[in-house]
Formats: structure tokens, sequence, C-alpha cells
């Protein structure tokens, strides 16, 4: 209906063309059903995802790695290396694992997952496990600029969830990491969300009632895409649909 | 509504098998019909606001729709279509009729809007004020026959609207966000009017039946001013609105496990509250032998051209004479209608047999209807990746035996494939190892998926059985992360009463009709015609109540609606 170079679609259709743009880069069910609910989770909560879709994309066109299995417990954080993998893709997999052991102990669980891209697009895998009763926060440093960091704290109530942009007053956080902390109980988890709060100079903080805005503003109105960018993944889309032949037509009941 | 302790609901296992979900008939929880009681008890104001066509019937029109918590405006755009254009299927690019259903009021700009994107349907671009987007051809075999009767001041012979029960038939009903529509979780969130499964989407189609009598009265009336009349109100009760539905539907019963499972849960509740009722089979033995010579006529009055639905409907009418029969000499003898239905089952066909529960759906009324409101679920698929493995093992086992008996040795049982066509996104089915697409296929094969599943949980749990602690979904999913959808899938509806449907739809002798029949049956519409085994035609709205009946008491009863004269 709009002919303007930005334009509103709805999440399910964003959806939907996203689950078969991932299908065509040779994603499996589960990578690409994912990789769309975490990117319109974000967009949907106003956290600019799409405009990184070209870089995923690129590096899906060559291999796809996957996690690799294995924890390494040598602190009191559990470690996975997460081979290069994106986060869209498999940050529901980091995310379900530490919640997963706060349901073994029953108390704080630390779990860092090495060299992993897109780490912003934890953020569906935060609200699903925090829907389920598992409180999460997530923290990350940017690419660029490099030394600024982001963190999400999601809990069941979604009128505490909070987002913070910041840098860090020391530099012993292990960078190019996606760092994730559960907990039983929000009580838990909010003394680490506030240590992160004390040691760092704020850049910007997105309150709760903020993202709830975004979301029903997403639901109500759509959520806005380039059309070049909508354009492009159609194109991609394409490769998943099959030649037509009068044969087929007949698969159709035509 | 409370259960019960006496309530006794069927088996999934019953209940989800394919042949038996292909006989389920409307009831009183299918939408059209819970859509109605809404708008005739609401009393919901329904005058056009714009009413603009040429002496041919082209042209556009609005309908302003004043309902109980808003306002909303139905657009419908008419244009010439050459007959040789006119086609059922998805790919068409014309269209007789083109509509939408919108939130509030319509400008004249955004008419202007909406007439140029409506028309192209799939190729125009929607926004988030709309909530429909459909289309429609006229029949060929009744539109101009009805209109050439009205212009002579005739009424049409009954007897060829019983052949045919409409005078247009939709080819598609896009809602749920696509094109740019407004997504179903803001109709669900802030569009109470619709906040139902379908409800715009039916509603629309209620609109569109009114829409194709009130234009070809117009055409009548611009034809011969001085003799041409009105469709008596008889006949215009009659007449609904067709609906040819391929095999795009399927898909969608694949893909929302959770929304059939409540849908199918509504109803067995509705069912089994009705079968703990205790001694009301004589009270109320009279109505239901009343409304099984009703549904007994309207099926003569169902024609159809496939051998295999005309087999089906024969069967069905031997076994209504075999209940009507029973009912009669022994249903006094029942204290109460499971003890019935149990004797009754071992008579009848799975046609009888859910038609009887359909039609005793209607025996009460005060049981039923509170449900409908309670056919909605948030489709959240989540898994608990705490669970055990072989606690996941075991509940597989527990709920997919159905899958994990299916012998996939057997090219039988993989013999089909699902995939997409570049010709619109059709989903179609091909041969495995005949038709191209192997390599794109849609991932609906459920019970091969969960067999994988399973056979890969218990390799995992056996390599891993001897470490310290258990192991959970966490860690197998960290090593295998391609299984987390199915995972999430199964053990997500493992919670339900009802969960997947248990068929294997990759085998050869699947019958995809079952699965439209399904979901068609909770829209609500009746005269199941296949057209072959992958897409059928039906009829919507039939006998439902008029516009201009909004405001007279409603008894809600028009199902397996009989024609006039037969019902005369």
């Amino acid at each position: 209906m709009q002919q303007a170079d930005v334009f509103n679609v709805s999440s399910n259709e964003l959806t939907a063309l996203l689950k078969r743009v991932f299908e065509a880069m040779g994603c499996d069910q589960s990578a690409l059903e994912d990789a769309a609910y975490s990117i319109v989770a974000a967009e949907s909560r106003g956290f600019p995802t799409l405009d990184t879709l070209p870089k995923i994309l690129e590096r899906l066109q060559g291999e796809k790695p996957a996690p690799a299995s294995g924890v390494d417990k040598n602190t009191d954080w559990l470690e996975i290396n997460g081979n290069c993998s994106s986060v869209a893709c498999y940050g529901s997999v980091f995310a379900d694992l530490a919640a997963a052991y706060v349901k073994r102990v029953n108390k704080c669980v630390f779990v860092r997952v090495r060299s992993c891209h897109e780490r912003l697009m934890i953020l569906h895998a935060l609200l699903s496990n925090a829907a389920s009763g598992v409180p999460m926060l997530a923290y990350w440093n940017r690419q660029s600029p490099p030394d600024q960091w982001c963190a999400y704290l999601a809990s069941s109530e979604p009128a505490a969830d909070q987002y913070l942009e910041y840098t860090l007053s020391d530099k012993t956080s292990s960078p190019d990491c996606l760092n994730l902390i559960a907990a039983p109980e929000f009580e838990q988890i909010l003394p680490h969300w506030q240590q992160i709060q004390a040691q760092s100079k704020q850049q910007k903080a997105i309150s709760a009632a903020e993202i709830q805005h975004r979301f029903e503003l997403s639901i109500s109105n759509g959520i806005p895409i380039q059309r070049s960018l909508w354009e492009h993944l159609q194109q991609i889309a394409l490769n998943v649909l099959v030649p037509s032949s009068e044969r087929s037509r007949a698969g159709a009941g035509a | 509504m409370n259960a019960n302790s006496d309530m006794q609901w069927r088996p999934a296992q019953e209940v989800m098998q394919l042949d038996r979900l292909g006989s389920f008939h409307a009831s009183r929880l299918s939408f059209m019909r819970t859509l109605l009681r809404r708008v005739m008890n609401e009393q919901w104001q329904i005058t056009p606001s714009v009413f603009d066509l040429d002496s041919n019937g082209y042209g556009s029109v609005v309908y302003r729709i004043q309902a109980a918590h808003g306002v909303y405006s139905f657009v419908v755009f008419s244009n010439y279509l050459e007959p040789d254009n006119r086609n059922d299927r998805v790919i068409a690019e014309q269209w007789d009729l083109t509509m939408t259903l919108c939130e509030g009021e319509v400008s004249e700009e955004y008419l202007a809007v909406l007439r140029e994107n409506v028309p192209k349907q799939e190729a125009g671009r929607m926004d988030s004020k709309a909530l429909v987007l459909s289309r429609a051809n006229r029949s060929a075999r009744n539109f101009d026959y009805v209109v050439d009767c009205l212009a002579k001041g005739e009424q049409p012979d009954v007897d060829k609207l019983v052949k045919v029960g409409y005078l247009y038939r939709t080819t598609a009903v896009y809602g749920s966000g696509k094109f740019g529509l407004a997504d179903w979780q803001k109709v669900l969130t802030s569009l109470p009017d619709f906040a139902a499964p379908f409800a715009a989407e039916m509603f629309t189609c209620y609109m569109l039946r009114e829409f194709s009598v009130v234009q070809a009265q117009h055409i009548a009336t611009a034809r011969a001013p001085d003799a041409a009349v009105d469709l008596n109100d008889e006949l215009r009760r009659y007449l609904g609105i067709g609906n040819s539905t391929g095999l795009g539907m399927a898909p969608y019963l694949i893909h929302h496990p959770l929304l059939i499972a409540k849908w199918i849960e509504t109803r067995e509740t509705a069912l089994a509250a009705i079968l703990s009722v205790p001694d009301e089979v004589v009270e109320k033995l009279n109505q239901l032998i009343g409304l099984l010579k009703q549904s007994d006529q309207h099926f003569k009055e169902v024609f159809v051209d496939d051998e295999w639905q005309a087999s089906k409907n024969k069967t069905l009418s031997v076994d209504l004479k075999t209940l009507l029969n029973f009912l009669s000499d022994q249903g006094p003898r029942f204290r109460n209608w499971s003890d019935l239905l149990e004797v009754v089952d071992d008579q009848v066909g799975l046609d009888a047999q859910e038609l009887l529960r359909a039609l005793l759906l209607e025996l009460y009324p005060d049981i039923v209807d509170p449900l409908a409101d309670d056919m909605t679920v948030f489709e959240d698929y989540r898994l608990d990746s705490s669970m055990p493995v072989k606690h996941a093992i075991a509940l597989i086992e527990q709920h997919y035996q159905w899958a994990l008996n299916t012998d996939f040795e057997q090219t039988d049982e993989r013999y089909l494939f699902w995939y997409r066509s570049e010709e619109k996104s059709e989903p179609r089915l091909g041969v495995r190892g005949e038709d191209d697409g192997e390599e794109l296929q849609m991932p609906l094969g459920i019970a091969l998926a969960v067999q994988q599943v399973h056979q890969n949980l218990l390799n995992w749990h056996e390599i891993t059985v001897a470490s310290e602690k258990e192991r959970v979904l966490a860690e197998f999913l960290l090593d295998k992360p391609e299984y987390r959808s199915v995972l999430r899938r199964v053990l997500t509806l493992c919670g339900q009463r009802y969960g997947d449907i248990h068929a294997n739809i990759l085998n050869k002798d699947l019958m995809p009709v079952h699965l439209l029949r399904c979901k068609l049956a909770f829209f609500g519409v009746s005269k199941f015609d296949p057209r072959s085994r992958l897409w059928l035609r039906n009829t919507m709205y039939q006998g439902a109540p008029l516009l201009k009946e909004i405001g007279k008491p409603y008894a809600d009863d028009w199902y397996f609606p009989v024609a006039p004269s037969a019902a005369g």
C-alpha cells in the first residue's frame, strides 16, 4: 500500500518470510525457526536487527557452523565454544542450557559462549526462558565501537525487562563473548544487574515501559523495513520454490 | 467450564485419526455459528455507506459495520472478468469480486488506496488497518440465471439452487498479517469483535453473501426497472456462499497443531460434559430425532460427482436410517447418552457417528455456547530443557506410538513429498523419485521426524548413560541442535489432551481432503464436494439469517439447512 522506501510489515509476515530466507540459505528447521523468531522478537521491541541481516546471510553462504558440543567448567562460568556460530540460529540452545542447569542446581548459573555472532539476537531466548520461569540476563560487548557493551534483563514479569548500553569502568570482562546469567528467582538475578549498572558508565537505558510501548506499536502498526531489503529477502526466498510444470499442477489437484 | 468427575473424554488415539477428523461436521461450536450468535445477539448495525455500482453491477460498495466494540468497513470491488479468466485456483490473477474488511470508517482517500491494491490481491499491498483480503468468482451456473429470473419478475427455481446453493464462490480469504494485513495478535488483543479464530475471515464471507444478492437484484432492477423483483426471503436465506479450498489449507493443520488440538479439545469437552448429564435421553430424544430427520433431508440435497464422496454420502444416508430406526425403537430404554453412543457406534460409520455428536451439541446450548469463547490459544511451543533425556524418550513413546509404529522402510510410507510451487507458493504434492522438488520439500512429515528424534535420543542416551549426572535435553541439543524444533513441538503437544493428528501425511494413500474437511467443519461449512482427493468445494452460510433480520429474535437453528420447498 505504501510506496515509500520504508514500509511496515506484520510480524507474522516477517516471520514467514525470514523462515523461508533462512531455509533458502540451507539452515535446518530448528535453526531457521529460531533465527526468524529471534529477529522478529528484537525488531518488534525496537532493537534493530534487520540492518545486520545481510551480514548474517553473507556468513551463512559459507559453512554453517553449529555450536561445538561439550561444556567446560574451569571457573564459576560454564564455557561453551560457540564455534563462530550465529546467536540468531543457536541462541536458544545456549540459553536453554543455562536454564536447565538453574533447575538442576537451584541457584545462579553463569554461561559464557565464546566466539559467536549477532549477540543481540539472544533476546528471544531470554524472553522465552523468562516466560518459563527462569529470569535471565545477558551482556556482551559491541563490535563497533568495541568498548561499548549491551545488557538485557528478562523476567517473567515483562514490566521488569530492561536494556542498557554502557562502557565499562574496568576491563576484566571477556570481550567477544555472550555472557548469560540465569537464576531460579528474579531477586537472585537482580544483584548481578545492579552490579553491571554500578560498574559501568551508562550510555543509554531503555525501560520496561518503553520496550512494552515499542512492542505494542509493532503489533498495532507493523514493523518498518526498507523496501530494498524486503525485495532482497523476497528474492532469496524464491529459492525454496519449485518450478512449475503441467505435471506439478496435477499435484495441486488442477 | 468446570470439568466434573463423571466427564469422560474420548482418547486421542480415537479422535485424532485422520479419517475420523475427515468425517467431522459443522456444529454450534463452528466459527460461523459463533460469529453469527454474536452479530445477532449484539445487534450489529450494518448499512451501505457507499453504493457505487453501474447497471452491470461493476463498481464499489462500502458497508459500515457498527459492532459491539468498534466500527469496521467491508469494502468490495466488482470488476468485469472475461469468463475464460474465471479460475478458482490460487494461481489466478483476476476475479469478479475482490474485498477487504478494515478497522474504522473508510475515507475517500483511503478508498482510492484500497481500489489500487485490493483488486491485485497478493500482488497489492495492504496495511494494518485491514483485517482480511479476499476474492470471489461468480457461479457460472447460477449468477446470470438468478439475475435473468429476477429481471423477468420471477423467482429462481429452487431445484437449481439445491444443486448450487450460492451466487459467488470465494477462492481465498487471507488474514493474520498476510500482505501487510493486521497481525492476529493485534486482532486478538485490541479488536474484541473479531478476537476469535477466523472470525474476521468468516464475517467477510457473510458480508459477501449479503452483497451477492444485493448485486444480483441491482443488475436485475437496472435491466428491467418495471418488471424486476427482489429475491424472496426464503430463497435468499437458502443461498449461501460457495468456497473452493485447495491443498494449501492442509499444511496449516500441520503447522498449527496446538491450535487444532485446542479446537478439538473444546469440542470433545462439550461432548464429555453432555455425556455426563444423567437421565435426559427420553426428554430430549424427540428433539434429536427431529434433527436427524432434518439432517437426512439436508444430505439428500447434496449432489457430488466425486465417487468417493458419493459413496461416503450413501453410507451416511443408510446409517441415518439405521440411527432413526434405532432411536425410535430403542432410544427410550437408555438413561444417558454415553450408553446410547456406545451401542450405536457399533452400528454406523464414522460420518454418522460424528454427525450424531454434532447434533448432540445442538441439544445443550447452555453447555456448549460458553465453550465457544475458549477456542483461542497462544501458540507457544516450549521446551523444558531441564527434562531428562530418558523422560523425553518415555513421553514420545507414550504419545507418539502411532508415529513410531510407522514402517518407513516401506516405500509407500515415504511415497509423497510436499513442496511449494513457484506459482504463488502453492503447496503441492509430489511423488518421491518421480517428481521434481524433493530437495525442497516442506517439513510436514511429523511421523518421520518423530522417529528420527526418538532414535537419536535413544542413541545419545545409550552413550551418555554411564555419566555420573542424569543428562538433560539441553545437553542433547547442544550436541544435536537440529532436533530442537521437533522436540519443542512434540513435548509441547505431549502436554495436551489431543496433540498431533495421528497420520503419516507422506503415505501413498493419503487423502488430503480429510485435513481440509476437519478445518472446514470447524469453520462451519456444509456440502463437502471434493473435486479430487486434493481439493474440494463447499457451501458457507446456507440457511443463515439475513442482515435485515438483525434485531429480531434469533433462534440460532440454521444448521443442516434444507431447500425451502422441502422444508415447507
